[in-house]
Order: C-alpha cells, then sequence, then structure tokens
C-alpha cells in the first residue's frame, strides 16, 4: 500500500527523460529539453522516458540501443519523428508526428509506466561482454610491462609524454558521445586525456550531414517570406543554443526563462536577464577567458565571428532590412563569453526587428545571414576539431564547442525530416 | 569555557541523522522552490515536486555497471553521511547542547572536512565508469583549495573567542556578531560551504558536462543515498557558518535551538538561490580564481581579525 502512494506520488512528478537526436532532430531535442513540463536529465540513469527526436540514421542503432538499457527499470521510449527508428522493437513504441507536441504523450507514458499499465521496455543489448580481459603478454596483461592493453574492451591507462612539459604522465582514453548531452548528437568522439587536458583526439562518426537550419530559413532561399516570421526562429534558435549553455553550467531554470521570454516575444524581458547574467557575473564568471579562438579556423561567419570583433552580417547588404535601419551587433574577446552575450543581443534585436517590421515581406536573391552565418562556409572539420580540443580542459573544450553551435555538416541539403 | 551539555551517547546518532535528514529534505525542497521561483513557473502544487521526485527515487530500481567496486559503491554514501555527522557533532545545536562539543573543535571540523575527499573519491571510482571517475578527481583536484580556504576563516573566527571550541566561539558573539565584525567571513565562508559539498558554482564532481558526473551511474535508492548525505553535508556547513558567523543560538525570546534552525535556515536559502543563479565555474578557471583571489582574501581577513583582537 505505501508502495502504491509512492508510485501514484513518482507518476505526478515532472517526467524525467533522456533526449536522443537522429537526423533533423536538433533543434526540437534542444526545445524539448528547455521544456518546463519535463525534466531533462544529463544521464540515462536518471530517466525513466527515452524521446528519440528525428530520424535516427542506421550506424546509430546500437549506440542508442546502449543508452536505452542505462535508463532503469520502469522505462519506455517514446519518439517524435515521422518515421520509426530500426531499432529492435521500438517500430511499437508510442509515436508523435514531427509537427505535434510529445509532452503530452511522454506525461501520460511516465503516468501509465508508474501505475504498472504499461511495461518496462526489455533490455536490447547483450547482457555480458564480448571482450576478455586477456591481452598480449605471458600472464595475461594488456600491453607494456603492467600497463596498457584493453582488458575487457576498454582502454587502460598508459603513461605519455605531457603535451606542456614532456613530463611522462598516465594518459587514459575516454570515449565522449554520440549522446552526451550538450555535444553535438551523433557526434562520437575518443579523447586522449592526461587528467582534465585533452592531449589527442579521434573522430569515429560525425553528426548528420545535412543542414540543420529552422524551415522558414530553408523557404527564404527561394520563395518570399515575412521579415517578422524569420526574425522570431532567429531569435528562438539563438535562445535556445544559449539555453543550451546554460543548462551545461547547472542553470536549466535560468535556461527556462530565457526560453519563456522568447516564447512571449519580449524583448525587454530578454534584454534584461541577459544583461543580468553579463553584469552580474552569473554567467560571466563561468565562461570568460573560455574558449578562445580564431572564428576563422570555424567559418569566420556568423555569431561566432562578430563575437570576436568582425561586423559582417549578410543583413546588411539585404534591401528588405534597409527599411528597419539594420546594424549588426558586434563584441570583442571571442571567447566564449562574448558568443553567448552576442546571441542573446542578436536575439534582442531580433525579436524587435519582428516588431518593427510588421507584414513586410523579404524576397528571395539576397544571401541570407541563417542564426549559424553564412550558408555554404565549408570548414575542414577534420583538422579544425582536433585544433579546438587539444591542449584544452576537457569542460573548456566542451564549454567551447557548446558555445560556438557548430553546425558539421558537409553537404548543402536540409535534413529529411 | 562556557557551560556545554552533551546529549547522551545513545542518542547522539539519532540526534546527527536526524539533522542530515531533515536538513536534505529541506536543502531539495528549497533547491525545487528556486528553480520554479527562477524559471518563473511557481504554481500550488511546487510544493509537492520535491516529494513527487523523492517518490520516484524510491521507486526506480539501482542500477548496475561492469564490475564495479561494490562495497565501495555503499560505502561512499555511508563515508560522506558520517563525515558529515563527524563534522556536525562539535556544532552547537541549541543553547548550549553539542553532541560533542571538544575544545579543539574547529580542528575536529576542518579534519571531518578533509575526509569528506576521500568519500567523493569512492564514488567516483566505485561504478568503474570514465565519467564518473573524472568528477571524482576533479574534486580531489579542488579539495585542498576549499578547505585551506575554510580552516583560515574559522580560525579567524576563533580569534576574538581565545578558544578552538565552537561554543566559545558563539558566546564570543554575545555583543556583536562575526558577521559585522568580520564582513569577510561569511562571504568567504560560502565557498568551502558550496565547495565540499559540491553545489552550483562549484560543482565539479558531478556537474552537468560530465553527464551528472559521479552520480552518472547512480540511479534509485543509491543515487537518494548519495543525494541525501550531500544535502546533510550541506546542512552541516550551514550550521557552521551559522554558529561562527551569525551568532548560534544568541538570539532574544525564542529558543537557543530555533535560532539556530532559523539562522542555518537564512544560509541554505542563499546557498540553494546562489546554486540557481551562478554558472559553474571550470576546474582549471576556479582553481586560478581560488588560488590568486580567495586565499589572499582569506590571508587579509585573518590579519584584519587577529588585528582588531589584540588586546587595547
Amino acid at each position: 500500500m505505501a508502495v502504491n502512494l509512492l508510485r501514484a506520488l513518482a507518476a505526478r512528478a515532472a517526467p524525467p527523460v533522456f533526449v536522443l537526436a537522429g537526423d533533423g532532430g536538433q533543434a526540437r531535442a534542444r526545445r524539448l529539453r528547455l521544456d518546463p513540463r519535463v525534466r531533462a536529465v544529463d544521464s540515462p540513469r536518471h530517466a525513466t522516458v527515452l524521446v528519440v527526436v528525428g530520424r535516427m540514421p542506421a550506424g546509430l542503432n546500437d549506440a542508442a540501443a546502449a543508452v536505452h538499457d542505462q535508463l532503469p527499470e520502469p522505462r519506455a521510449v517514446v519518439v517524435w519523428s515521422a518515421v520509426s527508428p530500426s531499432v529492435a522493437g521500438w517500430s511499437a513504441a508510442p509515436r508523435v508526428g514531427d509537427d505535434e507536441d510529445p509532452v503530452p504523450l511522454i506525461v501520460d507514458v511516465h503516468r501509465e509506466l508508474l501505475r504498472r499499465q504499461r511495461p518496462s521496455t526489455e533490455i536490447i543489448g547483450p547482457r555480458t561482454n564480448p571482450h576478455k580481459w586477456q591481452g598480449v603478454g605471458p600472464h595475461g596483461q594488456g600491453g607494456e610491462g603492467m600497463m596498457g592493453g584493453h582488458p575487457y574492451g576498454r582502454s587502460m591507462a598508459m603513461t605519455g609524454p605531457d603535451v606542456r612539459d614532456g613530463l611522462q604522465l598516465d594518459r587514459v582514453s575516454v570515449p565522449l558521445g554520440p549522446f552526451l548531452p550538450f555535444m553535438p548528437q551523433g557526434l562520437e568522439l575518443v579523447s586522449e586525456l592526461q587528467g582534465d587536458v585533452i592531449v589527442g583526439l579521434q573522430v569515429i562518426r560525425w553528426p548528420a550531414s545535412c543542414l540543420d537550419v529552422p524551415p522558414v530559413f530553408q523557404r527564404a532561399r527561394t520563395a518570399p517570406v515575412r521579415i517578422a516570421a524569420l526574425e522570431r526562429a532567429r531569435a528562438q534558435h539563438l535562445v535556445e543554443v544559449t539555453g543550451q549553455l546554460l543548462a551545461l553550467h547547472g542553470l536549466p531554470a535560468l535556461a527556462v526563462r530565457l526560453h519563456r521570454a522568447v516564447k512571449n516575444d519580449d524583448p525587454d524581458a530578454l534584454d534584461r536577464l541577459a544583461t543580468r547574467l553579463g553584469r552580474l557575473g552569473l554567467l560571466r564568471g563561468a565562461t570568460a577567458g573560455v574558449g578562445q579562438i580564431d572564428p576563422d579556423r570555424v567559418g569566420g561567419t556568423g555569431p561566432n565571428a562578430r563575437a570576436a570583433g568582425s561586423s559582417d552580417d549578410a543583413r546588411v547588404h539585404d534591401p528588405a532590412y534597409r527599411a528597419l535601419n539594420f546594424a549588426p551587433i558586434v563584441h570583442q574577446r571571442g571567447d566564449a563569453n562574448a558568443r553567448w552575450q552576442q546571441r542573446l543581443a542578436e536575439a534582442t534585436q531580433a525579436l524587435s526587428l519582428a516588431r518593427r517590421a510588421g507584414d513586410a515581406v523579404r524576397p528571395p536573391g539576397p544571401e541570407l545571414e541563417t542564426p549559424r552565418g553564412r550558408a555554404g562556409v565549408h570548414v575542414d572539420w577534420d583538422v579544425v576539431l582536433p585544433e579546438l580540443a587539444v591542449g584544452r580542459a576537457l569542460d573548456a573544450f566542451v564549454t567551447t564547442l557548446v558555445s560556438l553551435d557548430l553546425d558539421f555538416a558537409k553537404k548543402d541539403a536540409p535534413c529529411q525530416r | 569555557m562556557p557551560e556545554v551539555s552533551t546529549i547522551h551517547p545513545a542518542l547522539a546518532p539519532l540526534v546527527a541523522f536526524g539533522v542530515l535528514l531533515g536538513g536534505a529534505a529541506i536543502v531539495f525542497a528549497l533547491d525545487g522552490l528556486w528553480a520554479a521561483a527562477i524559471a518563473g513557473r511557481t504554481s500550488r502544487t511546487m510544493w509537492l515536486e520535491p516529494l513527487r521526485r523523492l517518490a520516484l527515487l524510491l521507486v526506480q530500481r539501482p542500477s548496475t555497471t561492469e564490475r564495479p567496486d561494490a562495497m565501495l559503491r555503499i560505502l561512499a554514501p555511508a563515508a560522506y553521511a558520517a563525515v558529515a555527522a563527524g563534522a556536525l557533532s562539535v556544532v552547537p545545536l541549541g543553547d548550549q547542547v553539542a553532541i560533542a562539543d571538544v575544545r579543539t573543535g574547529i580542528v575536529m571540523f576542518g579534519a571531518a572536512e578533509a575526509l569528506a575527499i576521500v568519500a567523493i573519491f569512492m564514488h567516483g571510482w566505485a561504478t568503474n565508469a570514465h565519467l564518473s571517475l573524472l568528477g571524482g578527481y576533479r574534486f580531489v583536484a579542488m579539495g585542498l583549495s576549499y578547505e585551506l580556504v575554510s580552516m583560515f576563516v574559522l580560525i579567524a573566527a576563533a580569534l576574538p573567542a581565545e578558544s578552538l571550541q565552537v561554543s566559545a566561539i558563539v558566546t564570543s558573539q554575545s555583543e556583536l556578531w562575526n558577521v559585522l565584525r568580520q564582513p569577510l567571513g561569511l562571504p568567504l565562508w560560502l565557498i568551502p560551504m558550496m565547495g565540499v559539498s559540491f553545489w552550483g558554482p562549484l560543482n565539479l564532481a558531478d556537474g552537468a558536462d560530465l553527464a551528472g558526473g559521479t552520480s552518472a551511474e547512480s540511479s534509485g535508492r543509491q543515487r537518494l543515498l548519495w543525494q541525501a548525505a550531500r544535502g546533510g553535508m550541506l546542512t552541516v556547513m550551514a550550521a557552521m557558518g551559522a554558529a561562527a558567523f551569525l551568532g548560534g543560538w544568541l538570539g532574544p525570546v525564542l529558543p537557543g535551538w530555533l535560532w539556530m534552525f532559523i539562522k542555518t535556515l537564512a544560509l541554505l536559502i542563499v546557498v540553494t538561490g546562489l546554486g540557481h543563479v551562478v554558472g559553474r565555474v571550470g576546474a582549471e578557471k576556479s582553481m586560478r580564481l581560488l588560488w590568486v583571489v580567495g586565499l589572499p582574501l582569506s590571508f587579509v581577513h585573518l590579519g584584519l581579525a587577529g588585528w582588531e583582537a589584540l588586546p587595547r
């Protein structure tokens, strides 16, 4: 009876969800994490519902199944996509279409799980580790001397020279991704860590090669769209990305508040919050001096470039914006602090532009400024990503990556939903 | 030396763990309320949300990882709670009542705090997972910084009392509370308060960038125990702050234990609020800030306290 009371109480809690994003699902995944009706958690072991957003590519099925198996019982899967994932058993999982609101279904599934009206899903992957502990040595040890090797398929720490002064210290291989909550989804990395410093980075898998921009920006390339719609979508994207940075630094409640200001179309509230975050040092302390990079290495365009002093913005040359007296916002320094302040300032500016624009329409033709900058800029990520990582502490690298809001698309084609 | 009555040894564990659990409950209730207030999502049922989360943790199954250190998995939260209880034993809980008010109270407190490093590293090690281990050793790297600041600040509070006994520190505040006499003390105390219980801006052990750090592989009752120990530690640090800076049990009209409760609660409200508004500072940066700004400030604070305490 006491257990029933506990289950009844637990059923009414905001469902803790772990969100996986596939192709075309990154933006919706970010939005879901900022939704106050659910509680997005950092680890699958803290969740009851696994939400799969977008089309899960076949190469990520094993990883998605592994994440699913980490959820403790009672667990369930909810799919927010037009297409069911091809993971075993998930074709029967409760599903909503791309344009619907998934939260009511998530809440219902959570309640049913806890009231025992829905069975918990079964483990998909193997229950035992196929790798052996023995390595190459005569006593079964791994590699050189008593260290190294891959017992049970995991790299053991091995000494190597420190990147800063050549001292021989232990290095450990830490796999990161592909579904680590704040990193670009689908990016699978293996980092060599020496303490907290990344001394090596290997990319096992890149995220979706399609462009992840709001649909209205895709339409704007070939069709006339209302400036207000374009700018509102821009503000929403910029705030969602900043919300991720806030959540990464332990401030999910502030992220929700920022998102509300955008949903309520309130540039003054957004401006006030941004000022408090900056001036009171609430996020400035965590990000000032962190993630200083040369923006030309990551495309040289968009908010990343403008946060480092460049005044390059395609909207300056766009006749539709001339009537609105558009002037680009610029920050100096080019660190993570400047980048999130730049994005919030641009979001506030976007909401004001949307208000002033009324029903004005932007004809297609002039170059388009997406929330990430000019389209069609290609970067050699195989070289640049390790450059961003090696020599930085792991937390500084993650902050840098999240503050840059990178698109690893190799093709200019938008994602198939 | 003040006349301090000690709680009977048979009752002491009950009192200690009662304070720890009650404190943890209050900490997480406050955390939930602050989150709702800051997100702008207050409602009539927001009081229930921490309770619902507790129920969910009790219903969820604990997780297992591959080849964990099973003994350490159980030992880590127990050790952390024991360390917190040990630190609590020297803090006067009411009108000259303490579990074990020894004459070297703040030394005992510091020793207990230092052992917290071991408990947190054990928690990071036990699950045999990369990100948990990272969280554990990040805390080990930072732990000394927090504890040095706490020691200097407590010694400065002990100077006017001319004693290391915590109840003597409280009675030395009968004319003027240390928060006014030594203005840097309480702000500096917030550093070890948030550091040793890895809360808010100093949450390196269980940070979101490590997918939950040492707690990344815990769920259900296992996770509840660790969170309860952590809330208990935060309560103990707040209680010491109340005793050393806010005059402990001193105050008109109300009984001593109620004053201690109110003052501890005030500090908990401040820290849980800070946890929702100040972003987590990375390991390298917080190390730099603590050693280049925090420690020199605590030396200055100690110097000022010493000068003020000189006989005239």
